[in-house]
């Protein structure tokens, strides 16, 4: 597989009261073409910021300090505003958590859909409409010609994550970045959006950055994982690695406490303390005030990203 | 042993309405004829897709909303037949704890207000030793160091701190019931842990019941000892939890485990995958016969004619559905879908 997108040492951050949040913190990471990818981490971990980033929607107070966001060899951060347009929706697009923050309540879904595609193609709106029609038909929702005039407060939760997915989609991108897209909805809701994100992605070749807190999700739809840790990646693998033989202490952590939900618990298995403060971040390495494993050093001597023989990364002193 | 809390045949409906018409008397039947039995100590998890009525079912149980029909008994006592001075002391030994803490504090009140105020209202503490007893109670929930939390107010909190406050809260009075509706939906797996922990450690302290309200199947099993799948305002399944998720009856209760993602790729990928297709359907208009047959993939033409009665397992384990009896092989006639391979 051919590599489709690549970010290096990207970071942002967040200016507010005179002190700056660095909320990602030199993040690379990289996505082959057709490549289900995962990025996890807790709330506040930067997952979402970096999804923000890589589609250059950070706003103020944010700012990209530092970095390059290369898709197919080009750097989408020095791009002007107007290619900046023709590039999202058709080359990359996006999906969110809540989709009826991101759908306008006013306008006809199949309008919508129909606007997404005008801005990338010139044809007109019949023409654009049909294509809705074809891309609702495309998200399996049912009788796509008069859920195209529907507006977003008569569908439901998992239909209106249907219809943003169907907007993204429209022009075909190669990469689709979904940013928590099955939070909001119930398990069953859940599985039918995963499986059917997973079924368009492999029919349109269409590369996928699942953003998300759910390793569940991750070990079931996922090839490869990037675990955050307060702004850092800590850890790279294989799905199969990562499970089976995680090699960061974070990661090793947030396994335990997702398994032992599996079964009856005895005890509750938890990570003590609470992610940091973006603020006052820990000096040497991050986690090690949460760290069941931490070494004196780990206080002061901050680790670098080191790959492992089997072509895995991880950032901990104990591998170094 | 007689159960603390009897709900009998409890109905729960509200009137809506589409607008002008003023005949127009459809209802919600958000709770349509739920039975259960909670005792002294149990874990009794409610679990269902949003919409089948557990929360509504939840909130008569805290007296919070009026039952259309059916009864609801604390020790014996009938809950509508309570006198004026019974009422406060039924309210005081149900207590709730709200999926989002955050919604459920008031934004101008600091800790030690919201946690002194029904310690004054129901004079379980003398006025001058009201900060030794929010300091007592912040300890229980792990609220530590104590003096540091007593004025901050809300949004000074994190998730599971704020969850901790309202822990402290519902148990500030003593219940023996609390009603838990998603208490942990809203955190971060690392905090879900220790907020569980703490619920289980309270219950081992002071014997206290849950009704614990769920659609979260990973934190119901680790929790609960009792389960009860409900579905459009109906009980689809219920029984001692492990007998549940090793052996359950209803097509329902199969489903939604296997939506449930496992944190493991070998096995998440060789199960058997069951989708359900659609929504919930309104409970304005119910399903005729079994209420689940239209999403469910071993319905018959009897699933629609006739509501299924419950088949007993032993132990309790119940399941209300008309194959419930033979559901292992009637599930391993639906096609499965090959399992993804190991790639590599």
């Amino acid at each position: 597989m051919t590599e489709l997108l690549r970010v290096e040492g990207l970071s942002t951050h967040y200016l507010s009261e005179g002190q700056t949040v660095r909320a990602v913190d030199n993040v690379s990471l990289t996505i082959r073409r057709g490549e289900a990818v995962a990025l996890v981490g807790e709330s506040g971990s930067g997952k979402s910021t970096t999804a923000f980033s890589i589609m250059r929607l950070i706003s103020n107070p944010g700012r990209i300090v530092g970095g390059r966001v290369l898709l197919d060899d080009r750097d989408v951060l020095t791009l002007d505003a107007a290619a900046m347009t023709r590039l999202r929706g058709v080359e990359m697009s996006m999906v969110f958590q809540e989709p009826m923050t991101f759908l306008n309540p006013l306008i006809r879904v199949g309008e919508q859909i129909a606007e997404a595609i005008r801005i990338h193609q010139k044809i007109r709106w019949s023409d654009a409409r049909r294509k809705a029609i074809e891309t609702l038909d495309m998200v399996q929702l049912p009788n796509p010609e008069t859920v195209a005039d529907y507006y977003p407060h008569q569908l439901s939760g998992g239909m209106r994550q249907r219809a943003l997915i169907a907007i993204a989609i429209s022009c075909r991108p190669s990469l689709l970045i979904a940013d928590e897209p099955t939070t909001a909805l119930d398990v069953t809701i859940q599985a039918q959006i995963m499986h059917l994100l997973r079924q368009l992605c492999s029919e349109l070749g269409t590369a996928l950055l699942l953003i998300t807190h759910n390793l569940g999700l991750v070990a079931e739809y996922c090839e490869r994982v990037y675990v955050m840790y307060a702004g850092q990646i800590v850890e790279e693998a294989s799905i199969f690695d990562l499970f089976e033989s995680p090699r960061h202490p974070y990661t090793e952590a947030l396994l335990d406490c997702a398994l032992l939900f599996d079964r009856r618990a005895d005890r509750f298995r938890t990570i003590r303390g609470r992610p940091p403060s973006r603020v006052e971040v820990p000096s040497g390495c991050r986690f090690h005030p949460r760290c069941s494993r931490v070494m004196a050093e780990c206080t002061t001597v901050e680790p670098a990203v080191v790959r492992l023989a089997n072509g895995n990364q991880v950032r901990c002193l104990l591998h170094e | 042993m007689k159960p603390l809390l009897e709900v009998d045949d409890l109905q729960v409906f509200f009137p809506v309405s589409d607008g002008w018409s003023t005949r127009d008397k459809r209802t919600v039947k958000a709770v349509d004829g739920i039975s259960l039995a909670l005792g002294e100590g149990e874990v009794l998890a409610l679990v269902g897709e949003s919409g089948c009525g557990k929360t509504t079912l939840g909130r008569a149980v805290a007296g919070l909303t009026r039952p259309t029909g059916g009864e609801i008994r604390f020790r014996g006592q009938a809950l509508d037949r309570l006198t004026a001075e019974d009422r406060p002391v039924y309210r005081r030994q149900v207590q709730m704890v709200f999926q989002d803490p955050y919604d459920s504090m008031n934004p101008l009140k600091t800790a030690f207000q919201m946690i002194s105020q029904p310690l004054l209202i129901n004079r379980v503490v003398p006025r001058d030793e009201l900060e030794t007893e929010v300091l007592r109670l912040f300890d229980k929930v792990g609220l530590s160091p104590g003096p540091s939390y007593l004025n901050r107010s809300r949004h000074q909190l994190s998730g599971g701190e704020r969850q901790r406050l309202s822990i402290a809260r519902s148990i500030s009075v003593s219940p023996s019931i609390i009603v838990a509706d998603e208490p942990v939906s809203a955190l971060d797996i690392s905090i879900q842990g220790q907020i569980l922990a703490l619920m289980r450690e309270l219950q081992d302290a002071s014997r206290i019941s849950y009704l614990f309200i769920s659609h979260d199947l990973a934190v119901v099993r680790s929790l609960a000892d009792r389960v009860m799948i409900v579905y459009l305002g109906r009980v689809a399944e219920e029984g001692p939890t492990e007998a549940v998720f090793n052996a359950p009856k209803h097509p329902y209760t199969l489903a939604l485990l296997a939506a449930h993602p496992i944190p493991d790729p070998e096995r998440s990928r060789k199960r058997r995958r069951l989708v359900l297709t659609g929504d919930v359907p309104s409970p304005i208009d119910p399903p005729s016969g079994c209420r689940f047959h239209t999403r469910c993939p071993i319905a018959e033409p009897i699933c629609s004619q006739a509501p299924p009665p419950f088949l007993a397992f032993g132990d309790g384990h119940r399941a209300a559905c008309h194959f419930a009896d033979r559901i292992e092989s009637r599930m391993e006639a639906l096609s499965t879908v090959a399992p993804t391979a190991r790639p590599g």
